[in-house]
């Protein structure tokens, strides 16, 4: 196992400081003068003296080599740097998002989880039943409905079928948890649908190779229940696939929270992404995008670990 | 005894030869005809597809061809006019014609989804044949870059792009090129792996082929099911990524219709107009829906490998 650790780790940091340098060329090389973008933003025109002025407050006048290692540095600090669109720290802002979005995405994958499961265990155990049929159409029309669809798609059944819709809107957790729980669900489900219906099919094509395995037929032969035979053989043993799907569905839900944070008015880290691109605010979508994607990185390391903490297999091989 | 081997050898290879001729060619036509067969659904979403493509052609290409012009807002008397005869999906918040916008919307879908999905996997399928073929320090550099670009959901990576380049049709098609490499270059270079392994690549290489005519002539024609499959199968997620841009008000600029910008404005009137939120939406499922399943029916016809990715 530590040697697989060790191998895995050795992994990581190369993809991590390789996708810093791509959100650093993408976002600071491409886009030109930061400088003259934010002078030329106003009508009012501007001296060379006080471009001059500003690439150096930036600290845009000094090499590239330099400020990919300050901006590394502030990094690993928490430092994003100077929002261009508030003035203040991006640190400051992103920190009360951040929390919002990660309880919109756990709510989101645990509803598809525990939904997506059962379903696609039903569905292995009775192959060509009434349910078998229901779940698979219902997993191919969840794959191919674009999130923000199904979002809208519930909000309208919701309002036409009850006459009712939860308060769109966020409750802070801490005051008010009731409130809290009632706006995300409805979020948290649409966020959740294509993963759910992901999620059902492997759960249901993995459950059904390891229906057919040899220990399954001994567990039978020995006169063990089908109950236990199922979840002690099969579910345990189909339980891996099922998380390591889990576990890289996490990150993309991710991209999904962009579109629901902006259909339910939720204010994470998505709608700041959003605004910050209307006010081409470079360091927060900079930020941001660092963020996301350095988090899914280490996700896939903590699946990729327990994977192989869970199932010797992998380890060895 | 040497004479006598050729001898059964070349009798060997005439009975293959009579085999294969006993087995007519299928042309083009009976092709397809055996595929509707098998696979009626693939083939009823291929017509889905094409009539949409028709659709975005004849809208962009034949002026007036629209009961009413897109942007026009007295198409209608009355805004927020629900579906009925004479204005079939209804009117929007400014009066115009939603199902004139629906049908125009499909040409920035196509046009976006096309272009980029076609520049996109061709290049991703050279670089991941490329990659694989020359191997070494050059595979594991594009492999490590390749597994830094992953890191990114599609969207958020779309959304930095397009802030950097500007919103326009062209500039969404370079943020999915971007999105689209990593995915095609991994599936295509395993897949190389394996078939530079097999006999008669070693056999190419044993009579002294060069590596160029290996990978055009033995090893190109070998990925072509797997191309086409990725094709079809990122041609869905190109035109979702496209939409959700549009949703988001950051892709296409909004005073051109397309299918994602007519749904922010439907999400805004739920309450009152349902229709305006419902038929863009329908519109986006129902093509990616017939691509994903055109895709599966085509990679169980062409590529069986690559069935349970």
């Amino acid at each position: 196992m530590r040697q697989y650790a060790i191998k895995r780790i050795g992994l990581f940091i190369p993809t991590v400081l390789l996708v810093t340098v791509i959100v650093f060329v993408v976002m600071r090389l491409i886009p030109g003068d930061p400088a003259l973008a934010i002078l030329s933003a106003d009508d009012a025109g501007y001296t060379q003296e006080e471009l001059q002025l500003l690439r150096e407050e930036l600290g845009t006048d000094r090499p590239i080599v330099v400020q990919y290692v300050e901006w590394m540095g502030g990094l690993l600090r928490g430092d994003f740097g100077t929002s261009y669109w508030w003035g203040g720290p991006v640190m400051e802002r992103l920190g009360e998002r951040i929390p919002v979005t990660i309880e919109l995405a756990i709510l989101g994958i645990g509803l598809a989880v525990v939904c997506a499961v059962p379903l696609g265990v039903l569905s292995a155990i009775k192959p060509d039943s009434p349910i078998d049929y229901l779940s698979r159409i219902f997993t191919l029309v969840g794959i191919s409905i674009p999130t923000f669809f199904s979002g809208i798609l519930l909000t309208l059944i919701l309002i036409r079928a009850f006459g009712w819709l939860p308060p769109l809107g966020y409750a802070d957790i801490w005051e008010d948890p009731w409130a809290n729980v009632k706006q995300l669900m409805l979020p948290a489900l649409a966020l959740g649908f294509y993963d759910m219906a992901f999620i059902a099919r492997v759960t249901r094509s993995s459950m059904m190779e390891i229906l057919r395995e040899d220990y399954m037929r001994t567990a039978r032969a020995k006169g063990l229940a089908e109950r236990l035979v199922l979840s002690r053989h099969g579910l345990k043993n189909a339980v891996l696939p099922i998380l390591t799907i889990s576990g890289w569905q996490f990150g993309r839900l991710f991209g999904g929270t962009v579109v629901i944070e902006k259909i339910f008015l939720i204010p994470g880290v998505g709608q700041l992404l959003i605004d910050a691109v209307y006010q081409r605010d470079f360091p927060t979508i900079q930020a941001v995008i660092v963020i996301v994607a350095l988090s899914i990185v280490a996700i896939n390391l903590l699946v990729d670990l327990l994977y192989g903490w869970l199932d010797p297999r992998i380890r060895y091989a | 005894m040497t004479t006598t081997n050729t001898g059964q050898g070349l009798a060997a290879v005439d009975a293959d030869a009579q085999l294969l001729e006993m087995r007519p060619r299928q042309t083009q036509v009976q092709k397809i005809v055996a595929f509707s067969r098998t696979k009626p659904l693939g083939a009823i979403s291929a017509v889905i597809i094409l009539l949409t493509i028709l659709a975005a052609v004849v809208s962009y290409a034949v002026p007036g061809v629209l009961p009413h012009d897109p942007l026009d807002v007295r198409a209608h008397e009355e805004k927020y006019l629900p579906p009925q005869p004479g204005a079939w999906l209804g009117s929007d918040h400014l009066g115009r014609d939603e199902l004139s916008r629906l049908i125009a919307g499909s040409q920035i879908s196509i046009y976006v989804g096309l272009l980029s999905v076609g520049i996109g996997v061709t290049l991703g399928a050279l670089i991941g044949i490329l990659s694989a073929y020359i191997g070494g320090v050059v595979d594991l550099a594009i492999q490590r870059i390749v597994d830094a670009m992953m890191a990114f959901p599609p969207i958020i990576l779309a959304l930095g792009l397009v802030a950097v380049l500007g919103g326009s049709a062209n500039n969404v098609i370079m943020a999915l090129l971007v999105i689209l490499l990593p995915g095609t270059i991994r599936v295509i270079r395993s897949q190389v792996l394996s078939i530079k392994e097999l006999d008669y690549t070693l056999a190419a290489t044993a009579i002294g082929a060069g590596s160029i005519r290996i990978m055009l002539r033995h090893i190109l024609p070998n990925v072509i099911a797997s191309y086409i499959v990725l094709g079809t199968i990122t041609l869905g997620f190109a035109i979702i990524i496209e939409a959700s841009l549009s949703f988001l008000g950051v892709g296409v600029p909004p005073d051109i219709p397309t299918w994602g910008g007519m749904l922010t404005r439907g999400t805004e009137e739920i309450r009152i107009a349902w229709w305006l939120a419902v038929f863009p939406g329908i519109a986006i499922s129902v093509v990616v829906f017939a691509i994903n399943f055109l895709g599966d029916a085509l990679r169980d016809t062409l590529d069986p490998r690559l069935r349970g990715r």
